[in-house]
C-alpha cells in the first residue's frame, strides 16, 4: 500500500515538473525576445533611479512599457503626472485580467489573486492559446506560474545587466524579435474574420497614435480594434 | 524619493487592475457578446502592442526587413505556425533583407 503511494506521489511529482518545464519553455522564447528591450529599460533606470527602483520596480510594476514611463514622467512632470501615465500605458491589463477570469472560473481565489501580479501581456496571451487544452486546473495552475516568474526572472536580470552595461550591447537588430514573438501567440486569430478585423484595426490605430502621449494610443486601438470586430462581425 | 513613490503607487494600482476583474468577474454571468467584445480588447492590445513595437523596430535601413518580416510571420501565424519556426523564418527573412538594403 505505502509502495503505491510512494509511486502514486512519485507520478505526480513527475507530473507536476513536466508542467512547470512546460511553462517555462513556452514563455522562454519571449523571454529572449524581450531582452534587447529590457536592456534599454535597464539603461535609463541607471539613469534615473538607481539598480534597487529597477529591479523591485520591476516586480512591482510587471511592465517594461509602464516602468519607463513612469521613471521618465517622474523628471518631466512630477509624481502625479507619472502616476496617471504609468497606469494610464497598464489599463490594457484590466482587459487581460477580465478576459483571464472566465477562463479561470474553476480556479481558487488564492491561485487568481497569487497569479494576478504575472498578468501581462506575454503570459496573458500564452494562458489564452492554452485555453481550449485538456489541462486539469492544477496542471494549469503550474504552468501560469511557472512561465510567469521564468519572464520576471528572466526580464528583471536582464534589466539590472542593461543598468550595469548601458548601452554597451549592440541591440539594434533584435528588437524584431517581440513583435515575432507576440504575432506567434495571437497568429491563429487571424483565421478568424471579426478577430482579424479587431487585430488590423488596432494595429493600424496604434501605428497611427504612436506619437500620441503615453498609453493613449494603445487604449485607442484597443477600443478601436474591440469595437470595430464586434460591429462588423454583428453586420457580416 | 519622488521614482520610489511614484512606482510604487504604479505598482499598487496595476496590481488592483489585475487583481479586481480576476476576484470579481470569476463567476459573474455575462453576455456571450460581452465575452466575445472582452476577449476581442485584449487580441486588440496584443496587436497595438506588436504595431508599436514593429514601429520602433522599422527605421531608416530597417524599415523594409522588419515590415516585411512581420508580413511573413503574419501569414505563418495565422497558419499556426509554431513561435520558433515563426522568429527563425521571420528573423532570415529580416536579415536577408537588411543585407540587401545595405547594398545599396
Amino acid at each position: 500500500m505505502s509502495a503505491l503511494a510512494a509511486a502514486h506521489r512519485g507520478s505526480t511529482r513527475s507530473e507536476a515538473w513536466s508542467d512547470v518545464r512546460a511553462g517555462v519553455t513556452s514563455i522562454a522564447p519571449l523571454v529572449v525576445a524581450y531582452v534587447p528591450f529590457a536592456l534599454v529599460i535597464g539603461t535609463v533606470l541607471a539613469e534615473h533611479g538607481g539598480i534597487v527602483v529597477g529591479v523591485v520596480g520591476t516586480w512591482m510594476i510587471f511592465g517594461g512599457s509602464a516602468h519607463l514611463a513612469t521613471v521618465r514622467s517622474v523628471e518631466e512632470g512630477g509624481v502625479a503626472a507619472a502616476v496617471v501615465t504609468g497606469l494610464l500605458v497598464n489599463a490594457r491589463l484590466i482587459v487581460y485580467s477580465a478576459g483571464l477570469a472566465r477562463t479561470w472560473r474553476d480556479q481558487p481565489r488564492w491561485f487568481r489573486v497569487a497569479a494576478a501580479p504575472l498578468v501581462i501581456d506575454p503570459t496573458w496571451a500564452l494562458a489564452e492559446r492554452e485555453a481550449p487544452e485538456p489541462l486539469d486546473p492544477a496542471a494549469r495552475r503550474r504552468r501560469f506560474l511557472a512561465a510567469g516568474l521564468a519572464l520576471g526572472v528572466g526580464f528583471s536580470s536582464t534589466v539590472a545587466a542593461g543598468m550595469v552595461v548601458g548601452g554597451r550591447i549592440p541591440t539594434t537588430h533584435l528588437g524584431i524579435a517581440v513583435p515575432l514573438c507576440l504575432l506567434a501567440m495571437v497568429g491563429p486569430s487571424l483565421r478568424r474574420g471579426d478577430d482579424a478585423r479587431a487585430v488590423g484595426v488596432a494595429a493600424t490605430i496604434a501605428w497611427l497614435t504612436a506619437t500620441w502621449p503615453s498609453g493613449t494610443g494603445l487604449l485607442a486601438a484597443i477600443v478601436g480594434g474591440a469595437v470595430a470586430g464586434r460591429s462588423w462581425g454583428r453586420g457580416g | 524619493m519622488n521614482v520610489w513613490i511614484a512606482v510604487g503607487v504604479v505598482g499598487l494600482g496595476s496590481f488592483a487592475m489585475r487583481v479586481l476583474p480576476l476576484v470579481t468577474l470569476g463567476r459573474a454571468e455575462l453576455t456571450e457578446r460581452t465575452q466575445a467584445a472582452i476577449a476581442r480588447a485584449g487580441l486588440a492590445a496584443v496587436a497595438a502592442l506588436i504595431a508599436v513595437s514593429t514601429r520602433s523596430a522599422a527605421h531608416g535601413s530597417t524599415t523594409v526587413p522588419a515590415l516585411a518580416a512581420v508580413g511573413v510571420a503574419s501569414v505563418l501565424g495565422a497558419r499556426g505556425a509554431s513561435m520558433m519556426r515563426l522568429v527563425a523564418s521571420g528573423g532570415a527573412v529580416y536579415a536577408a533583407l537588411w543585407l540587401v538594403v545595405r547594398q545599396w
